[in-house]
């Protein structure tokens, strides 16, 4: 260590920032045993397996990772809330149900790279003292699920999970369970629900998953890349990773990018990068004008395509000062030329198909009824009133629903009429978008 | 520990949920997913109120604002107050407007969907949903689309139909099958705004399954029965005693141009909480049919209606040479008190011995007999000889109460928590707690770790022998001797360990394991006529014992072996039993009489007459008042206000006024005698007649429907 600390890593383009989660995505047979003992697979859940479990969760405290699912929850400390030495059967859940639009980044991590995350799983159950874990894949996720179930029985076969492994007192059991294609079932509870076989409604919090979760037991539960990122801190260090990104948002991100670019897809980042040079720099600038970003996947709050936003860093905070959200790190551009309201509700209606129906402002509000008046509007048989309708009725979900996906729909809905409430107005008053491009859901009479 | 509710400051223990906490304080919340006795789940949003909480610092002490008073950190959001916990020092608001808009936005949600047919609904006027949308609603719903369209006449089972179109999605009637007699039958299917309920192909197969029709806040669950037989304000509502058996719940009678249409469950949280059992529930069905409303006579062989003076002098000129002390008088076990003494004080105006009731006790455990409320808390339940379900519906929920742990909810000033947050869904069941012996399989086998087939006095006698230490290894007997000795321990025995006479070994299993001792009556006031003496006297038959002259037998359905000369019939109905009489009159059944009814936990309660057309039929007192009257003679207990009389002198002057929740008391030295006559209870059989008159019934419902 030098006198003074080195300048964080910032920038994809920093020559000192090295791809770790998606170092192998696309590289033939990346997904095998073979592969991954070659680049030095499991060396990370040996040191582990030979460490004192608290020292692990200290270490990725000390690592400043959070959770990649969305909310950006410190991991370590998520794990310390684990009744540690209760002696009783935990569970460490494994979130891949990644189903929020614009977010694709785990599905490349399991099929490409599977024994990066049964090692963050094994590192990540013997911290926790987590004997059975699960692996909850989105069921249209179906190359992911078989390369998992492969990398899985590979793993088996060669020791590293079922009992005593790799050589130590440490037993681990890890199952892969796919769903049955609801959105719902990425919510922690609901995912557990569904996973003991029960219609996969969330549910009462408190108790939180650490203290009652799967079967009643202590669970922890944890997105893909989260546990993946663990192997490499437990491989490389918390510093290693601390020295990525600033302030309260450290380590290496899978962002992605989708809309009108030249080139959509993963980016391996270090936190911090900003929008700008994702998109111009990675993805080669969009084809066409945009008018808006949604930083992190379709439950954030849109930004506006402006410089001020562009040159924000991509972290928790700077997004969260916006009044917006990182989220999954899911961008997504929406041109100009196309419709806003028409895109808002192509998000609506994402989320009123995947109301799970338990709370009354979501099953009605969401489901029942402003899906409605956005496909009126969109079909040009709006009233002026309905702009200020959709505004009061989302007040009344706002903050009042069950769980979090009523205001999940809320947050593209209430950005999108405060960015654009003239194309709304346009539309809602003379019938006729702003913009003419229109989603294909409004041709053959589709509903 | 203290929570402020607007203005106002209320006491309430630790644990309590917010929205108890403010109905404790006066103040009211919608809810429709909330219930006593069913877990809070936070579903409906109805009961959204602003919450805040001071905190504590480092030190330990209030965190403190400019003035000094502990700061109270709101919550970010509208919390719902039912998934809430009251915490010390808890600011509630239930006032400000954003509470008003949160609350009417969320009932004009609510209302999106809901088909608005209340002109034709059975709910109407009763209906939780109208009541709130009044209360808290905007008056008016902004909503212009088509409403989601379902089936209206699902039926669930044949006597439950659920309406799609009407389902608020409360999810009580799931978390009812789940949580109260445990059997999962119904969930939700589909999703969003798709969202109805469903369950087997096979109905509803739950001896319980009525209750759903009671906690439904609207009208999407019906009583098929009952459905579209009168408006809720049409009702004569009569709160009640159900007669179907010894548990006592209380029950709601609804009869409409005096015909008894429906029966609701009550609520009483010490006895059946707020369930009911189907035979219970539809037992109107039946008790309608055939019914006896003026006096028959035998005449050339054949039964003819006539009137009591006809009666009257029929009887007075058969039995000018009859002596009084050979008349027989017989009674089934589901008399009221106040029957039961006229019966006694007739008995012994006669000089007869020859009275008896039956089913009935032959003997009494002098050990203190457990409440229902004590036998949802047991430790640890043996069930020996005894099948809940036919004889003891509604105890058997409470023994499902004991076995998730659920203690009974606490009390407030507004009645039972409506959200106790210690209920979850789910909770964890302890089948280990409860054995079984028994030759019959029995309703509760599915929630028992333990259940041995087999001869139930043998195996109370290997208990027993278990208890003393004489047993060899593992035996299922030293288990259930191992779960008797746990503190709080309850035995249950029912009729088939009575019937053999295992009474006496049921004593001793109790007292030389600590555990308390329930023997469940064979009927609804069998514990309270052994207090008083029914059972044949000096030289006295038993029923069917000996050929007497004239025995008056009162809604007996056993046929005597002895048959008397002369046979007197009470009943409701032209029974078997009735239809080999000499003279008939006509009875009044368990729903329209007024008395008092001791159930099995020995409480005292109040029957009072539903408000049904019966005709010239009553209680067995006139009945025996006739008889006396033929024979020239006059018993001190002729009415109903000399009964309660004779009560009071015997038992103290509080059977005369019963509170609402019936009393405890202690009725002295029981009067029994052995009988060679089965203790066999007919619930079963009863409940079973019922549930068949209820289907047609609901058959016949439903066919009006499809004519009209």
């Amino acid at each position: 260590m030098t006198a003074t600390a080195p300048r964080p890593i910032t920038s994809g383009l920093d020559p000192r920032f090295a791809l770790s989660l998606y170092a192998h995505v696309g590289e033939q047979g990346s997904w095998t045993l073979e592969s991954y003992r070659a680049r030095g697979g499991y060396q990370a859940a040996r040191r582990a397996l030979s460490m004192d479990p608290d020292r692990i969760i200290d270490e990725v405290k000390a690592s400043g990772l959070r959770g990649r699912g969305g909310a950006g929850f410190a991991t370590g400390l998520k794990w310390s809330f684990m009744p540690l030495k209760d002696g009783r059967q935990h569970y460490l859940l494994c979130n891949a149900d990644e189903s929020e639009p614009g977010s694709f980044k785990d599905r490349y991590l399991m099929s490409e790279d599977p024994h990066q995350l049964i090692e963050g799983m094994l590192i990540a159950g013997y911290a926790m003292r987590a004997t059975v874990g699960y692996i909850y894949i989105r069921g249209e996720y179906i190359l992911a699920a078989e390369r998992l179930e492969g990398a899985i029985s590979e793993a088996r076969a060669a020791g590293i999970l079922g009992s005593k492994v790799l050589g130590s007192d440490f037993d681990f059991q890890l199952q892969v369970h796919r769903g049955a294609g609801a959105y719902i079932c990425g919510e922690e509870t609901a995912l557990m629900n569904s996973l003991e076989g029960l219609r996969a409604n969330p549910r009462l919090k408190p108790p939180f998953p650490a203290a009652a979760g799967l079967y009643g037991l202590p669970t922890t539960i944890n997105n893909v890349e989260t546990l993946c990122a663990v192997t490499h801190i437990l491989r490389y260090g918390a510093s290693w990773h601390a020295q990525m990104g600033s302030g309260k948002s450290l380590g290496s991100k899978l962002y992605q990018i989708s809309g009108p670019v030249h080139r959509p897809g993963v980016y391996e980042l270090p936190m911090g990068t900003t929008f700008a040079e994702l998109i111009e720099d990675w993805a080669g600038g969009p084809t066409e004008p945009i008018k808006a970003i949604i930083p992190g996947g379709s439950s954030c709050p849109m930004l506006p395509y402006q410089q001020d936003i562009l040159d924000l860093p991509m972290d928790y905070e700077a997004v969260a000062a916006k009044g917006s959200m990182l989220g999954t790190g899911g961008v997504i551009l929406i041109p100009q030329n196309y419709c806003i309201v028409n895109a808002t509700w192509n998000l609506v209606r994402f989320y009123a198909h995947e109301s799970c129906g338990k709370c009354t402002p979501c099953r009605e509000g969401i489901a029942g009824w402003m899906v409605h008046v956005y496909e009126k509007l969109v079909r040009g048989q709006g009233r002026p009133e309905d702009v200020d309708l959709i505004l009061d009725m989302s007040d009344n979900i706002a903050g009042k629903s069950f769980c979090a996906l009523a205001d999940a729909c809320l947050g593209p809905v209430q950005s999108s009429i405060a960015l654009f409430r003239e194309e709304y107005d346009h539309l809602a008053s003379t019938g006729q978008p702003l913009y003419p491009r229109q989603s294909r859901w409004l041709g053959g009479g589709a509903r | 520990m203290k929570v402020f509710v607007d203005d106002r400051a209320v006491e309430v223990p630790a644990g309590t949920s917010a929205m108890d906490a403010l109905f404790e304080a006066g103040r009211d919340v919608p809810y429709f997913c909330s219930l006593p006795y069913l877990s809070p789940i936070g579903a409906c949003r109805m009961c959204l109120v602003e919450a805040g909480s001071p905190r504590r610092g480092q030190d330990g002490q209030w965190i403190l604002d400019d003035q000094g008073q502990p700061k109270i950190f709101w919550l970010p959001k509208p919390m719902a107050s039912c998934t809430l916990a009251a915490s010390e020092g808890m600011v509630i608001r239930t006032q400000t407007d954003a509470v008003r808009k949160a609350q009417a936005g969320m009932v004009e949600f609510t209302l999106l969907n809901h088909p608005l047919d209340c002109p034709t609904c059975d709910k109407g006027g009763a209906c939780e949903l109208q009541d709130r949308s009044y209360e808290y609603g905007y008056g008016a719903s902004r909503f212009v689309f088509d409403r989601r369209h379902a089936d209206k006449h699902y039926p669930l089972s044949d006597l439950v139909v659920l309406d799609q179109e009407r389902c608020i999605h409360c999810k009580r009637c799931v978390r009812y099958f789940e949580e109260i007699p445990g059997q999962e039958m119904i969930d939700f299917i589909e999703r969003g705004v798709h969202t109805f309920i469903d369950g087997y192909e096979g109905g509803l197969p739950s001896a319980f399954s009525g209750n759903i029709v009671d906690l439904c806040p609207v009208g999407a669950l019906l009583d098929n029965v009952a459905r579209f037989r009168g408006r809720n304000w049409e009702y004569d509502h009569t709160a009640t005693i159900c007669t179907g058996c010894s548990v006592g719940c209380s029950v709601t009678v609804d009869a409409r141009n005096g015909r008894v249409e429906r029966i609701v469950g009550r609520d009483h949280p010490a006895v059946n909480e707020r369930w009911i059992c189907d035979a219970g529930r539809f037992s109107h069905a039946l008790e309608e049919e055939g019914r006896l409303t003026t006096p028959l006579l035998r005449r050339g062989g054949e039964l003819v209606p006539a009137s009591f003076d006809e009666v009257l002098a029929y009887l007075t000129s058969e039995l000018v040479d009859v002596p009084p002390a050979q008349i027989g008088l017989y009674s089934s076990s589901d008399i009221t008190l106040e029957e039961g003494i006229a019966l006694e004080a007739t008995a012994q105006v006669l000089g007869s011995g020859h009275v008896d009731h039956l089913p009935r006790f032959s003997q009494l455990p002098a050990l203190p007999r457990p409440t229902l409320h004590q036998l949802a808390q047991a430790s640890a339940v043996v069930i020996a000889g005894a099948d809940l379900g036919a004889e003891a519906p509604v105890a058997e929920l409470r023994i499902q109460e004991m076995l998730r742990g659920a203690a009974p909810p606490p009390q407030f000033r507004h009645g039972t928590a409506i959200a106790d947050l210690k209920l979850t869904e789910r909770m964890e069941r302890h089948p280990e707690r409860l054995a079984i012996f028994s030759s019959a399989p029995t309703s509760l086998d599915r929630s028992a770790d333990l259940v041995v087939r087999g001869d139930p006095q043998a195996a109370l006698s290997a208990i027993a022998a278990a208890l003393e230490g004489n047993a060899q290894a593992a035996s299922p007997y030293l288990s259930a001797a191992e779960l008797l000795r746990r503190p709080g321990a309850t035995l249950v025995v029912g009729s088939e360990l009575q019937a053999a006479g295992g009474l006496r070994l049921a004593e001793k299993v109790a007292r030389s394991s600590g555990a308390a001792l329930l023997a469940l009556p064979a009927d609804s006031n069998a514990l309270g006529l052994a207090y008083l003496r029914l059972v044949p006297g000096e030289g006295g038959a038993a029923y069917g014992e000996a050929i007497l002259p004239v025995a008056l037998v009162s809604r007996c359905r056993r046929l005597p072996a002895q048959w008397p000369r002369l046979l007197i019939v009470h009943d409701t109905t032209l029974s078997a039993l009735a239809a080999r009489a000499d003279v008939v009159l006509p009875a009044v059944s368990g729903l329209e009489k007024q008395g008092t009814l001791v159930n099995l936990e020995g409480r005292l309660q109040a029957l009072r007459p539903a408000a049904s057309e019966v005709g010239e039929a009553t209680d067995l007192i006139p009945a025996l008042g006739l008889l006396l009257q033929a024979l020239g003679l006059r018993s001190p207990v002729r009415g109903l206000i000399s009964a309660q009389r004779a009560l009071a002198q015997r038992f103290g002057a509080r059977v005369q006024s019963l509170p609402p929740e019936g009393a405890l008391l202690d009725l002295g030295e029981p009067f029994l005698a052995e009988t060679h006559l089965q203790h066999q209870p007919e619930v079963g059989a009863w409940a079973a007649a019922h549930l068949a008159a209820a289907r047609a019934r609901a058959a016949a419902n439903r066919a009006l429907e499809v004519a009209k």
